[in-house]
């Protein structure tokens, strides 16, 4: 969320505050894992309209085992994208592959991601269109009509009316809500369910059915076409090869993952436990739906007529169910109402994908400005939607409805985008050693570690990706122009750009500025009671991140402040943004938004321009009625004198004072504790059995027996002491306060 | 008009307007880059907000969650509910949906046509 919040100002007469400034960003709401599944879902579950086919007509009969296996890889692939993102809260392929293997590799990786993106959308409306055009034709038989429709050309001039819409929606800008992925998954639910409990009561009334046959070199049965250029060489005659070429042509089942790595921000707290969590629903669910359903689909529909439902996989299955017409018509109708909504969806989310990585690589230098340029009205980036539209219209027609045609494309953008980050995290794991997480099967030989599981992954993924080079022609021509298109295009833009390349840190995050002339819980989103951490340094932040990991934010909310020290005189001016909130402060704020985000931990962001730190610290507490204050261990002052200065600061308070505790925290050791302000003290436990013997030996004499507690010892005792401070032992009484504050070193 | 109306009622209440706008982020875009610059948004409501206008935008991934959460709880709001041409009347729109919403928490709301 980016609030443009209303806020705060500790006014002060000590230090000159003349006006803080609370600073919002966008990284401030979470998600639930539950939301999570379902946006990544609604890009990796579209595939189960049309993997079955694609991979049938490719391998053979066998082809549901290769699907399976395909979604029991992808808990692989899981793992290389939990360990990028334990190390890049934001990381795409590009950032990743840009970060371990440079901008060249990165260029190249970022082509491919776009070959894929333009794809998704064809493949994903083209197989809408069968599903629809082939149900037409079902109603109109149903019917007693005459009317049909060749479900390739209504494939096509449906998909290109879909692409324009929302082609036309993503010039206006008009969003489809995110919330829509939450019910069309639930919809999407619902339909599976169905199926899964109609396949298994189908095979029990026909008395069962013979599995497929398993992937095995002998069973899968590769054409001319499947093979492409490997047709009639050696390789081909390889048993490795062609288990290779087959998992190869069922890649595409695992399309959508990097959507994971764009909803890893997003997630709540405990961010990576619960990146876990969504990317197991989303492996499993797939497995279970896109896996299940195609095996389900050969045991069902007789080999006879199946390749007439290659295009219309799930339509053919519900065809071929055991049970009454109508109601197989009715939920016939009800698969393709899904698959429109789930594949349809695919292609909005296709151009607003390809629009934001575009975006992003211009960010970095590597796309001419003349593609950003706004739209006049509506402000979106139109020239870059107006290509993408264009390249996925001439994809629909050039390829008039085929999806095999498109899957085979498809699958070249796919399984590259996966083999370059699957390299580029494991080149990180030589270069970083920040990883929160690691690909699991990894051996220690001395210092050095070896990756064994994340090196054979991405040896798999390089395999698949080569196999698919040269066994699908027309995607490797197709992707290989496309992405040499790009990567010219990219090339060049940055040499244009690198002429008037400006100093622009595209890491820094962007921030609204609020200048306000009072503080307030109510006005910072902080609830009384709330956690202030005090920070000036974006490299010494452990003290943040600490208090990020003890909070409750259900029950304290945290707000970070960092103050910016005037000279005295300076409130007597108004003081502009660049001034309030610099480059130091946008690049500290960044790395604590970076922090929160890494705990799934929102923070309220604050500025407070003051004369003297502490007492702006202090002031800032009190105006927001925290319970404690935190801050880091300084390097110029023990952190006794750091506690003693900020307890000063607190005595200047005007009455009355609010009181907190006060944190000091060291990366070493454990906090120092202090309370400000008048509190009961915690008193060493030889002085505790002092006073108790005391007070034993005084009811004992005085007579005063029950009535005496030991509040009234303590009570004359500090009396006493006081007294004394203002007679001749003055100097008595420093020398012994001296010898005791010496004692915990002692101790 | 819901801005006419606001102004209105400021006028007679001696209160302050605050043009809130829920803008929607959708996946697979980051949250801080929007389809529509917030620069560009903020240029075309200042050009309609008078100078007394606060302007309020707010990237979000759901609207009425964010809404729910931005205003104030005793905050009186109008709601600008664009007329529908090919839908029933009685069918509820999402602005009708918010408007209800809000209600629900407590809040005064106002629905304009617009």
């Amino acid at each position: 969320m980016n609030p443009r919040t209303e806020a705060s100002v500790p006014a002060s007469n000590s230090s000159a505050t003349t006006k803080v400034v609370v600073a919002t960003t966008v990284a401030l709401t979470f998600i639930s894992v539950w939301q999570a599944a379902a946006v990544v879902l609604n890009d990796m579950a579209s595939t189960m309209y049309y993997i079955g086919g694609i991979a049938e007509q490719a391998i053979g009969k066998s082809a549901p085992w290769m699907v399976v296996a395909v979604m029991l890889f992808s808990y692989l692939v899981r793992s290389v994208y939990m360990e990028s993102s334990s190390m890049f809260v934001r990381g795409g392929v590009y950032v990743v592959v840009r970060d371990s293997m440079g901008p060249t590799v990165a260029k190249l990786s970022v082509s491919a991601l776009v070959v894929d993106y333009i794809l998704t959308g064809p493949i994903s409306v083209v197989s809408a269109g069968l599903y629809l055009g082939s149900l037409l034709n079902e109603l109109s038989l149903a019917f007693h009509q005459t009317w049909r429709t060749n479900p390739n050309y209504f494939a096509v001039f449906f998909s290109v009316i879909v692409t324009c819409y929302f082609w036309w929606s993503n010039i206006k800008g008009v969003p489809e809500s995110s919330t829509k992925a939450l019910r069309i998954m639930q919809i999407t639910t619902v339909m599976v369910v169905i199926l899964l409990v109609w396949c298994p009561l189908t095979l029990v009334m026909r008395g069962g059915a013979t599995l497929p046959p398993l992937p095995t070199p002998s069973h899968i049965r590769l054409t001319s076409e499947s093979l492409g250029w490997l047709n009639g060489t050696f390789w081909a005659q390889l048993s490795f090869v062609v288990i290779i070429v087959a998992f190869g042509h069922s890649i595409l089942a695992m399309s959508g993952f990097e959507t994971l790595a764009q909803v890893y921000r997003e997630l709540a707290y405990p961010k990576l436990k619960n990146l876990r969590l969504t990317a197991n629903m989303v492996c499993t669910y797939c497995v279970i739906c896109t896996g299940l359903i195609s095996v389900f689909a050969v045991m069902i529909i007789p080999d006879a007529v199946r390749s007439t439902y290659y295009d219309n996989l799930i339509g053919g299955l519900v065809d071929n169910f055991a049970g009454p017409a109508a109601l197989k018509l009715g939920f016939h109708i009800f698969v393709v109402i899904v698959g429109v909504l789930i594949l349809a969806g695919a292609v909005n989310t296709s151009l607003i994908g390809v629009n934001g990585v575009m975006n992003r690589v211009a960010e970095d230098g590597v796309l001419l400005d003349w593609f950003r340029r706004p739209h006049r009205k509506f402000g979106t980036t139109y020239r870059i939607l107006n290509l993408m539209a264009l390249l996925q219209i001439a994809t629909i027609i050039a390829s008039r409805g085929d999806v095999l045609l498109l899957g085979e494309a498809y699958a070249f953008g796919v399984v590259w985008s996966f083999a370059l980050k699957a390299l580029g995290v494991l080149v990180l794991r030589y270069q970083r050693h920040d990883q929160e997480y690691k690909f699991p099967f990894n051996i220690r030989l001395g210092r050095v570690e070896i990756p064994i599981g994340l090196a054979a992954t991405t040896s798999i993924l390089f395999l698949v990706a080569i196999a698919n080079l040269f066994t699908k022609r027309i995607a490797t021509i197709y992707g290989v122009s496309f992405t040499i298109v790009l990567y010219v295009l990219f090339l060049v833009s940055e040499h244009i750009n690198a002429g008037k390349k400006k100093e622009h840190r595209a890491d820094l995050e962007k921030f609204n500025l609020d200048h306000q002339a009072e503080i307030g819980t109510d006005t910072l989103h902080a609830r009384p009671g709330s956690i202030l951490v005090a920070v000036r340094d974006s490299r010494r932040l452990w003290h943040l991140n600490k208090a990020l990991e003890k909070t409750n934010l259900r029950r304290h909310d945290i707000v970070v402040m960092t103050v910016r020290q005037l000279s005295t005189g300076a409130a007597e001016y108004d003081l502009q943004d660049d001034q309030l909130f610099a480059h130091d402060e946008q690049e500290l704020f960044s790395h604590v938004v970076s922090v929160a985000e890494k705990q799934g931990k929102s923070v309220e962001l604050l500025v407070v321009p003051a004369v003297d730190p502490f007492d702006a610290m202090v002031q800032t507490a009190a105006r927001l009625q925290v319970s404690k204050l935190v801050v880091g261990v300084s390097a110029r002052m023990a952190s006794e004198e750091l506690a003693s200065r900020i307890g000063l600061a607190w005595e200047r308070l005007a009455e009355p004072r609010h009181a907190f505790s006060l944190e000091i925290t060291n990366p070493d050791r454990p906090s120092i504790y202090v309370n400000l302000g008048p509190h009961p003290p915690r008193l060493w436990p030889e002085d505790v059995d002092r006073l108790h013997r005391i007070w034993l030996r005084l009811c004992a004499q005085s007579g005063v027996g029950s009535r005496l507690h030991h509040r009234d010892v303590v009570g004359v005792a500090l009396r006493r002491l006081e007294r004394d401070l203002d007679s001749g032992d003055r100097r008595d009484i420093l020398g012994s306060l001296e010898t005791e504050i010496r004692k915990p070193d002692e101790t | 008009m819901a801005l006419a109306t606001a102004r209105t009622m400021a006028r007679g209440l001696g209160a302050r307007i605050t043009l809130m706008v829920a803008q929607v982020v959708p996946y697979p875009l980051p949250l801080a880059a929007p389809p529509v610059p917030v620069e560009f948004t903020e240029h075309a409501l200042e050009s309609i907000a008078s100078e007394d206008t606060a302007i309020e935008i707010y990237l979000c991934r759901d609207r009425n969650e964010t809404i729910r959460r931005a205003l104030p709880p005793d905050s009186l709001v109008i709601v600008g509910a664009q007329k529908r041409r090919w839908w029933p009347s009685w069918w509820p729109s999402c602005d009708h949906s918010l408007a209800k919403m809000l209600r629900q928490d407590g809040r005064r709301v106002l629905v304009v046509a617009v």
